[in-house]
């Protein structure tokens, strides 16, 4: 017998007009070389501060 | 390609020629995200939305600009009914690349006809309130929202499935089945449908093994609790050729039946029913017309009794007026009286008594004058006429004229009844003409008014013996 109520849980609402701002601003999210640069970045300041307290 | 730093074209090298960045990673990040987009896009072709959508989605995560995976994702979006998020993914690529854009178009051509795509949002707002409803317990409520979602919005991949487990719950296999071969159509890698799919089938399998009597009846009252709620939407298959073939003579003999009750019910009730008005009709207008004729009889009868009336009448006036103006009555009177006067003024005495004579008194005459002339003449002639006349009266008789003779005669005692002589004449001038009737009738008077005549025992002897 199917268990209507875990099949349910399957279906997730869709996206409305009022939210498509923040879907937008989602979909401008960093990538994979926004995440690796700012790594380095990271790095980078790392770096810095241990030499600042050497 | 362009630096993802300062937008510069890059070149063969991995550092970008305008701001000297290392490009080196970024090279490679764009490469492997046109890879997962060639995935994508072969996925996409054979109507995988789901799995091209999930490609794509790591393609933009190695490469948000890039614009081909980009606006592949909003169209597999768009395409399965997820119609908010394709347009978003089309705003987001043209913010990258305003121009040469295929997104550019996309969203110009949505906005420039809003009424369906407002349909379409108004649609995925009542799919997610359907959702709400399915959560609540208010399954009938969401069954009947979610058609209306499906009937104007048949590409919504998610409400179609969505459509198939609630007929699937409510036992409406081929509803179900139909539901969500439809989402699959849209979308063959939708994962939730294709799930249901195979359960679906499996419950087939266990419905279509063979059942006892008592879970035959039930599960027809559970069909037949399933097509109650009956909709436009719905579609009945038959389930064999054989029970159609079936249906379709029933049908026939159906409609047979049905148009042999119709004319016996024409033959015993209606075509009974129009002959007694037409009996009823017959016999009113019978009754009308022999109305009119005895109307017309009595209107007959009662002119024929004026007719005969009117000819009573006319009769009458014309016999008045005869005796008036013909040669009978007052105006024969006056012609008598006036040959009488005429034969007194040329001194014929007998004339003149035989023409007075017939006229048996003055009361005949019309006027005063006529019966004073009547009354003189008489007067002055009948003394003397009365004998003369009877003498006249016996020559004739001895001469053998007896018919003269009893008309002379029998004048000549009407002027004078006292002479015996004209009545003894007149009865033998009757008797001679063998009237022996009118010559009794004279002997009578001889025997009553002169008893003591010579001529009584003649008289006697002649009335006795005739």
């Amino acid at each position: 017998m199917i268990d209507f109520e875990e099949e349910l849980k399957k279906f997730r609402p869709s996206l409305e007009v009022d939210e498509a701002e923040t879907a937008i601003y989602e979909g401008d999210a960093p990538d994979m070389t926004d995440l690796f640069y700012k790594m380095l970045e990271d790095v980078d300041k790392h770096n810095l501060i241990n030499n600042d307290k050497k | 390609m362009k630096c993802n730093i300062c937008g510069a074209e890059l070149l063969k090298s991995d550092f970008c020629p305008e701001c000297g960045q290392d490009v080196s990673f970024y090279k490679k990040c764009a490469a492997r995200s046109n890879s997962y987009y060639n995935a994508a896009l072969e996925k996409a072709k054979s109507r995988n939305l789901t799995g091209a959508i999930s490609l794509l989605k790591t393609s933009l995560f190695l490469d948000k600009r890039n614009i081909n995976a980009r606006n592949l994702l909003g169209l597999c979006y768009y395409e399965r009914g997820d119609v908010v998020e394709g347009v978003s993914q089309w705003i987001i690529s043209r913010k990258f690349k305003g121009e040469n854009n295929r997104a550019t178009e996309y969203v110009e051509y949505i906005e420039s006809d809003s009424s369906e795509f407002n349909e379409q949002t108004a649609m995925v707002r009542k799919y997610n309130e359907v959702l709400e409803y399915a959560h609540n317990g208010s399954l009938d409520i969401a069954m009947i929202q979610l058609k209306n979602v499906v009937q104007k919005f048949p590409n919504f991949s998610k409400a179609q499935a969505l459509m198939g487990l609630f007929y699937m719950y409510k036992d409406a296999y081929m509803k179900s089945e139909k539901a969500l071969n439809q989402a699959l159509s849209v979308d063959t890698g939708n994962t939730v449908a294709a799930s249901l799919l195979q359960k679906l089938q499996k419950l087939k399998k266990i419905k279509k093994q063979p059942k006892t009597p008592i879970e035959t009846l039930l599960a027809e009252d559970d069909n037949a609790d399933e097509r109650a709620p009956l909709s436009g939407d719905d579609v009945i298959i038959p389930e064999t050729s054989h029970k159609k073939t079936n249906m379709a003579t029933f049908s026939i003999i159906n409609i047979i039946i049905g148009i042999a009750i119709g004319a016996a019910v024409i033959f015993f009730l209606i075509v009974p029913a129009k002959e007694r008005l037409v009996v009823a009709d017959y016999n009113n207008t019978i009754q009308d017309y022999s109305n009119q004729l005895s109307d017309a009889n009595s209107k007959l009868t009662e002119a024929n009794s004026k007719v005969d009336s009117i000819t009573k009448e006319r009769d009458a006036l014309k016999n008045q007026v005869n005796e008036i103006s013909g040669d009978g009555g007052v105006n024969k009177y006056m012609t008598t009286l006036v040959e009488a006067s005429d034969k007194f003024i040329s001194n014929d005495i007998p004339g003149t008594v035989e023409l007075l004579t017939d006229l048996d008194s003055a009361d005949v005459l019309p006027n005063d004058a006529a019966k004073n002339l009547y009354n003189t003449l008489k007067d002055k002639t009948y003394a003397q006429g009365a004998e003369q006349l009877l003498n006249n009266g016996i020559s004739a008789y001895n001469s053998g004229d007896f018919e003269n003779a009893a008309r002379l005669s029998s004048k000549a005692y009407k002027a004078n009844d006292s002479l015996v002589d004209a009545v003894y004449y007149t009865a033998k001038s009757y008797e001679s003409t063998n009237n022996a009737n009118k010559a009794k009738e004279y002997y009578r008077i001889i025997i009553d008014k002169f008893a003591d005549s010579k001529y009584y025992n003649e008289a006697t002897a002649y009335v006795s013996t005739h």
